[in-house]
């Protein structure tokens, strides 16, 4: 490291929300250091499409490190630095009715966490029940790049059904965000489509709003599908086929190619046509505001009297 | 580098496949499937299943009945060739002796393999395709062979 090691900002974690933040701060002149626990893609992700292509067995994670098979029953994540599950455990996750019979038990959320990785603490509430990736770029890595705006109705979820909270935040207040994030990303769709829904809901976009590129092409087995709806109902409403936006390139944009229908979204697009998170972090740290240091775990926060987070605890092997 | 494979390599496996000698020489071209074979099931039993099919050849027997012969023929032989027909239709093979060891010993021999040219669509992860092509039919199955 440079000279310089005083930094304004400490960011754990450059996935998509990290780098985002990282970048939006550095514009703005911040100092930011982004600490992730993960390694960074070293050879413009031959190495990851090769472990894809070679695996007999193609999951979400596959191509990622770390590569220990999570059902050997002889190997300790522990031993690794940056743990995280893989696909291939949660075929023998529990299901929502064996937690329902747990009844809050926390010596058995306690165990589970120790063997899964799936949430932070030891907390009784139903788990994180899903993989991740632990690497400079996050979990965009093996997104499918499905990009819905959240309805309205998101927002008020326990006044509507009871269920959850309700935000002190409404949708039409998020707009702009939702269009900084959209081109952020990069997304492919058709604002019209996506105003057919409107009825069921709600206003999901300003007047005028365009989507950054026009939509994917409707693949030939979604017309099909699409033919056989039409006339069709449910609950008294017409069906049909809508496309959904999507974090992936329609042309080329921001010197990434146009979706070549590689098939292979999750877990890895070998052209960069969808977007993963790494773009944000090179933009992030072509700023010259941004170091990011890979491979350091950061494993506790200090909070002091005051509420400050001041101190961590850094773990760099 | 990897040795040049005898004809008769490419002429059972095009029996045993129902591909053309050049599209298997076109997939030898791009990954060694001849040598890494040996490699990875085992040495010899190749040159002793080539050595069959070869006396099959002598003996002027027709090519179905070759095929047929050879499928029957019982261990070793007849599952050398299974091994080997499996290998250029998925890219992937396990040692005779450690079945459950499957291996797809490279990209290419993942991309090469034939199982994608007979459902007419490109191996996942390696499209040649452009922009949209999903929104038409694919091409006829004889483009492939």
């Amino acid at each position: 490291m440079g000279a310089s090691t005083d930094y304004d900002v400490v960011i754990v974690g450059a996935g998509i929300a990290g780098a985002l933040m990282a970048r939006e701060l550095a514009r703005q002149g911040v100092r930011v250091l982004i600490l992730e626990s993960g390694p960074r893609d070293r050879d413009d992700r031959k190495s990851f499409h090769e472990t894809y292509l070679t695996a007999t067995a193609k999951l979400p994670n596959t191509p990622y490190p770390p590569y220990w098979h999570g059902n050997d029953p002889a190997h300790d994540p522990n031993e690794e630095a940056a743990p995280r599950p893989m696909t291939a455990m949660t075929f023998a996750w529990p299901g929502l009715t064996e937690f329902q019979k747990w009844n809050g038990s926390p010596a058995k959320f306690v165990a589970f966490n120790r063997q899964s990785y799936l949430t932070y603490t030891t907390t009784t509430e139903l788990p994180f029940l899903s993989t991740y990736e632990r690497m400079a770029g996050g979990t965009t890595w093996h997104w499918l790049g499905t990009s819905l705006r959240f309805t309205e109705r998101d927002f008020k979820m326990e006044s509507t059904y009871g269920q959850l909270v309700d935000w002190p935040i409404t949708l039409t207040e998020l707009y702009d965000d939702y269009a900084r994030a959209e081109d952020a990303i990069g997304v492919s769709a058709d604002v019209g489509d996506q105003r057919a829904l409107e009825p069921y809901l709600g206003p999901q976009f300003p007047n005028g709003y365009e989507y950054p590129m026009r939509r994917i092409p409707m693949s030939v087995s979604d017309q099909a599908l699409a033919q056989t709806l039409q006339g069709l109902q449910f609950d008294g409403q017409d069906m049909e086929l809508t496309c959904t936006p999507q974090g992936r390139n329609s042309e080329y944009r921001n010197g990434r190619p146009a979706c070549q229908g590689n098939s292979s979204c999750i877990p890895i697009c070998p052209i960069q046509a969808k977007y993963d998170a790494t773009l944000t972090l090179q933009e992030a740290e072509s700023t010259n505001f941004v170091t990011t240091v890979t491979q350091a775990v950061v494993s506790d926060l200090d909070i002091d009297a005051n509420g400050q987070r001041n101190a961590r605890k850094l773990v760099m092997p | 580098m990897s040795i040049q494979p005898p004809s008769a390599f490419f002429d059972l496996s095009a029996l045993l496949t129902g591909f053309t000698v050049q599209t298997l020489e076109f997939a030898q071209q791009s990954a060694d499937f001849f040598g890494v074979f040996d490699e990875i099931y085992g040495s010899g039993h190749m040159a002793k299943l080539l050595s069959v099919y070869d006396a099959h050849v002598q003996a002027g027997d027709a090519p179905n009945d070759i095929g047929k012969a050879i499928l029957d023929a019982g261990s070793p032989v007849e599952d050398t060739a299974r091994a080997l027909m499996a290998f250029w239709y998925l890219g992937q093979v396990a040692p005779l002796n450690d079945p459950e060891n499957l291996q797809i010993p490279s990209g290419n021999h993942y991309a090469q393999a034939l199982v994608w040219r007979a459902v007419q669509a490109h191996p996942t992860g390696v499209s040649t395709q452009q922009f949209g092509y999903w929104a038409n039919p694919p091409a006829p199955l004889n483009d492939y062979l």
